[in-house]
């Protein structure tokens, strides 16, 4: 059967998560991707989450994407970051077993009946009677078709002078698909992006390293999994860091770089800075963190993160082995960089549909993005609305102000990058509401939308009753402060006794308590068995609560002014706004002030001379 | 304000009209083509006109010559406000200025420009920042060297550059926090602590220095005032004359017949003060004598400088009351009447700190007195002028709220672990800096602006 109601193109982090969510609607669903390479497997980092990435796991877990189960099945060292700076922050994120994952996603997949794996190499793609017709070996037919196809979009490979074509090392690139697209607009820069080389593991000295062991009270990403389990054995990870002499290598051998001598052209990410990149960037600057990670329990290298580079193999042994630890290792695969192509995210709208071509979407690498994390996001709105739009269903969409996945998918689609797109909390203007304590409530009304009933709609469903019944059980249930429960929460000093009677609520947004322990002796002192998660739920929204609702209020102030039209012609042409602004101005075209401010590198000065006109 | 949304062409004065004089500008702006107004004049104005260039000729009505005038055409966006605008240079007789402003409204289409209406179109069109309108009004309505000389810094963006500055290093440490958040990994902990803590000093010097600027004073130094209080009887009136040389108040020697106050402007050195004569200082039964106490009392509060008079034959329960009040100067009248100096003794027993004060008789006909009396005024005003203070109250009032912000956030970031939080107290101040810059600009700051300009600005 060569017919399917959708066609994933790319067997990666966003494809396996869009076929997977769009085969809960029972449609015939198919993947294809390059032989040899296994389903969701991990080319660059092997880790899960992370700041601002670890909220987005959690938002894909609950509107019922693989992400977080695969994660929790490989994940062989945990860790809270952020773990002092509050909540809102607060972000976990799991070194993977690569090979585990990947093996996991196939199995997983495997059990599905809806979901055939096609291992081709696409050539063509037409679109023929509003039907897409993909050919590989053999041709395959859709109305709708997901292309997530990474960095294999003309991708080239850089390691020194020597250069290869492909979307990663040992696979040729899908060159064919940019004559295919040859209607689809791609961005005229391409982005680049890069890896370090790979250590044998045998060969380092972890005696001269920082350990850093798997922290076991980090809670697994999967709702349904038992919270603290672990799947498989723990390993550490190890901090190292560079030195004078690292750095003085690097920047001896400037010329060498196909970075900084003009061999490569590609845009790479500021904040995901290859070891040149730093050397030249920060002359003054010579320790950086290198973070020395295990790829897998039974795989023979250790990722240094932190040191990526394309310079020529000779120079990468050499700054290598100049850091402490790192005296005699040697390098199994060399660091490389990858140029690739992208297309403009701006043709997409917001269920990544591409506005000229209906009924193809686009998801991952190719939009632009860099992470595993971002690529399942969109990978999962992509599946999500080509599934629901054959239905004909309302689609799924995200708000920014309750998801980061929201955020990133509005940033992509309003705005132009010049730079790879990678997720920070402080892309949201929300961020003290979207945490990863709640987002299971922040993604239950989107996922209850989408009408399934599977186990996990029902574990949602029970724990949202729950929820609410504790929260009102905290509003109403006042302690005394005669209460040795209620003196066992004073805390030292004046200002830390509790001298009155109060809610659990008032109790739980006093500064110096632990919103969480605190809650959990209130329950245990009332006999109440409650779930950790619920706890957790609970605990935190109290806290935040007078905080979010400052920040909505703030935040309606500037609705009010970002919903403002602009004529952006009119300031494109003003003589009070710089050259640099107005290229900007007119390459977006916004028309409101909000998408104005949204512009990377618009100047307050510009935004000053439009907002004069605010009425 | 009805000309925020109006954009047909407009015509003012833009020149004194309240007396004749020999000549008057009078400005159209916002018209489509220059054309339009070709049959008032007798210059064929659909032939080669070059903008900025000055044209004479004469403006005619049904064949029949209304003046002799030059004219100066501002192709937009290269003018003022950045629409077409056509400036008449005509005779200054304030008849001839209404008659031809009435031709152009009446057969050319125009209305009359309401009160700051072309600036208002210049801040639209982006030729003027928020900030260099408010400089404009500063500037077009200063009462001293000073301000006037403010008015032209705003005018001229320095003030907007130092806001701009401001912003930037405010940037910078809301950065420093955003680096803490996602990138501690990166840059390590003690390095983002680092970070952290330099930029915010960094960013509260630069900010002390402009709050200095706008020390919270009880007065206003764009139009400071002088106020002459007293009891009843003591000379206030005489001396308001005295300074203004002419009859103004009305002089007697009933007590109590200065009910509300009176002002006039006085000018010292250049700088404009408004000089106040109160009521006398008295618990009344008269309803209307004892509003202008109340109002008396408000009006030392507020002032930039303020005398009292002293005539120390009349002294009345009030005194006491009186002498809680906060004066710059006191002055002793009557000194002309014989046993003065006894009189003056016994006050001073009484009062102590009234020791020091010399006394004044204004009826000496040698203004020694006054020539020192106005120097005090001045070298107060000089003084606080030469700490350059932010004149505008929207600029002041910004600052010092922001100042308010800055302190909590100060405080709470030593105390507050959770950055979250913290950045988001961080954003209050961002807000505060973006009104200063002027990139929240809600109706009413509008309104209080253009509320003070004259027609034809």
């Amino acid at each position: 059967m060569n017919n399917f109601d959708i066609i994933v193109v790319g067997g990666g982090h966003a494809g396996i998560e869009a076929a997977y969510i769009a085969s809960q609607f029972k449609l015939n669903i198919a993947i294809i991707t390059i032989p040899g390479i296994g389903l969701g497997s991990a080319p660059c980092n092997p880790s899960v989450g992370g700041v601002g990435k670890g909220q987005v796991v959690r938002e894909i877990d609950a509107l019922g994407g693989l992400m977080g189960i695969l994660a929790d099945k490989a994940g062989i060292q945990y860790r809270t970051l952020n773990d002092s700076k509050g909540f809102a922050v607060q972000s976990s994120r799991v070194q993977i077993d690569k090979e585990r994952y990947s093996l996991e996603a196939e199995a997983l997949i495997a059990t599905i009946p809806n979901i055939t794996v096609l291992r081709e190499k696409v050539t063509t793609i037409e679109h023929v009677d509003g039907l897409y017709r993909i050919t590989g070996i053999n041709t395959y037919s859709a109305p709708k078709v997901i292309m997530t196809v990474g960095t294999f979009l003309n991708g080239k490979l850089h390691t020194g002078s020597e250069q290869s074509y492909g979307g990663r090392v040992g696979c040729e690139p899908s060159k064919g698909l940019t004559d295919i697209f040859s209607s689809i607009k791609t961005r005229p820069q391409r982005f680049k992006t890069g890896t370090p080389p790979r250590l044998a593991k045998t060969s380092i000295n972890y005696e001269k390293l920082e350990e850093q062991p798997s922290d076991s009270t980090v809670r697994n990403f999967h709702c349904l999994h038992l919270p603290f389990e672990r799947h498989v054995q723990q390993a550490s990870c190890y901090l190292a860091h560079t030195n004078e002499e690292t750095m003085s290598v690097i920047r001896a051998n400037k010329e060498k770089s196909p970075m900084f001598n003009g061999q490569i052209q590609g845009v790479g990410a500021r904040y995901c800075p290859s070891i040149e990149d730093k050397a030249f960037r920060y002359p003054d600057k010579n320790i950086h963190h290198v973070f020395i990670e295990p790829e897998g329990l039974e795989i023979d290298t250790m990722y240094p993160s932190g040191i990526s580079s394309s310079l020529p193999k000779e120079v990468q042994e050499q700054y290598v082995r100049s850091i402490s630890g790192l005296e005699n290792a040697e390098i199994l695969v060399y660091g490389y960089a990858v140029e690739y192509d992208v297309i403009d995210t701006t043709d997409l709208n917001l269920t990544l549909e591409h506005t000229e071509l209906s009924g193809l979407y686009f998801a991952g690498q190719v939009n632009g993005t860099s992470g595993y994390e971002e690529a399942a996001g969109q990978g999962l709105i992509a599946g999500a609305n080509a599934a629901l739009a054959i239905l004909e269903r309302n689609p799924l969409i995200l708000s920014r102000h309750e998801s980061y996945i929201g955020v990133m998918i509005e940033d992509l689609t309003s705005n132009t990058r010049d730079e790879p797109y990678r997720l920070f909390t402080a892309r949201s203007e929300n961020r003290l509401f979207i945490r990863e304590d709640n987002s299971l409530l922040r993604m239950r009304p989107y996922r209850s939308s989408l009408g399934l009933s599977l186990p996990l709609d029902q574990y949602q469903e029970n724990f949202l009753t729950q929820y609410e019944d504790l929260m009102n059980f905290c509003d109403e249930t006042m302690i005394s402060e005669k209460s040795p429960l209620m003196q066992q929460f004073s805390g030292e000093g004046e200002q830390r006794q509790l001298v009155r009677r109060m809610s659990v609520t008032e109790l739980l947004k006093q500064a110096w308590l632990n919103p969480i322990t605190t809650l959990i002796e209130v329950f245990s002192h009332f006999g109440l068995q409650v779930s950790y998660d619920l706890v957790r739920s609970v605990a935190i929204s109290k806290k935040y609560d007078g905080y979010i609702k400052r920040s909505e209020d703030q935040f309606e102030k500037l609705k009010k002014m970002d919903g403002m039209k602009i004529d952006w012609q009119q300031i494109a042409s003003s003589s009070n706004v710089s050259f640099e602004c107005k290229q900007r101005i007119a390459r977006i075209k916004p028309d409101t002030f909000g998408q104005l401010k949204l512009i990377e590198g618009i100047r307050p000065a510009t935004l000053a001379v439009v907002a004069a006109k605010a009425l | 304000m009805k000309f925020l949304y109006s954009d047909g062409p407009i015509i003012a004065c833009s020149t004194c009209t309240l007396a004749h004089a020999a000549m008057a500008v009078i400005r159209i702006s916002g018209f489509k083509k220059l054309s339009e107004f070709a049959p008032f004049f007798k210059k064929n104005l659909a032939g080669p006109i070059e903008p900025r260039r000055v044209y004479y000729t004469q403006l005619v009505l049904q064949g029949q010559i209304l003046d002799d005038l030059c004219f100066t055409y501002f192709e937009g966006p290269h003018s003022y406000n950045g629409e077409n605008i056509l400036e008449l240079s005509v005779h200054g007789n304030t008849l001839n200025i209404e008659r031809i402003i009435d031709l152009f409204i009446k057969e050319g289409g125009c209305t009359l420009a309401s009160p700051g209406e072309f600036t208002y179109r210049a801040l639209k069109n982006k030729k003027l920042t928020l900030s260099q309108v408010e400089g404009l009004d500063l500037f077009l309505n200063a009462n001293s060297g000073y301000a006037l000389d403010q008015g032209l810094s705003l005018l001229s963006g320095n003030l907007q550059e130092a806001y701009q500055e401001l912003f930037d290093l405010f940037l910078k440490h809301k950065a420093s926090l955003e680096l803490a958040i996602d990138f501690s990994d990166d840059v390590g902990e003690e390095a983002a602590k680092k970070h952290f803590d330099d930029s915010l000093t960094v960013f509260a010097n630069k900010f002390q220095a402009l709050v200095k600027r706008v020390q919270p004073m009880d007065h206003n130094l764009i139009q400071p005032e002088l106020v002459l209080a007293g009891l009843p009887n003591s000379g206030k009136s005489s001396l308001f004359n005295f300074l203004l040389s002419e009859e103004r108040a009305i002089v007697s020697n009933i007590a109590g017949t200065t009910r509300d106050y009176l002002t006039e402007t006085l000018l010292i050195e250049g700088v404009k003060y408004k000089l106040i004569d109160t009521a006398g200082i008295r618990e009344s039964e008269d309803t209307i004598e004892s509003e202008g106490i109340k109002r008396t009392k408000k009006k030392l509060k507020d002032s930039f400088y303020s005398i009292l008079l002293i005539n120390p034959f009349e002294i009345v329960e009030g005194f006491a009351e009186l002498m809680e009040q906060q004066f710059d100067l006191m002055l002793f009248t009557h000194a002309d009447l014989p046993d003065f100096e006894a009189e003056k003794a016994k006050l001073v027993s009484l009062y102590p700190s009234l020791g020091s004060i010399g006394a004044v008789d204004l009826r000496n006909p040698s203004r020694d007195w006054e020539v020192e009396l106005l120097k005090l005024i001045n070298k107060k005003y000089l003084k606080e002028v030469s700490s350059k203070p932010i004149l505008l109250d929207r600029h002041k009032h910004l600052i010092l709220q922001a100042s308010q912000v800055l302190t909590n956030y100060q405080q709470l970031s030593t105390e507050e672990s959770d950055v979250a939080i913290l950045s988001q107290e961080l954003n209050a101040m961002g807000h505060c800096i973006s009104e200063l810059i002027g990139i929240v600009s809600p109706d009413q700051i509008l309104n209080s602006i253009f509320s003070n300009f004259c027609i034809g600005k």
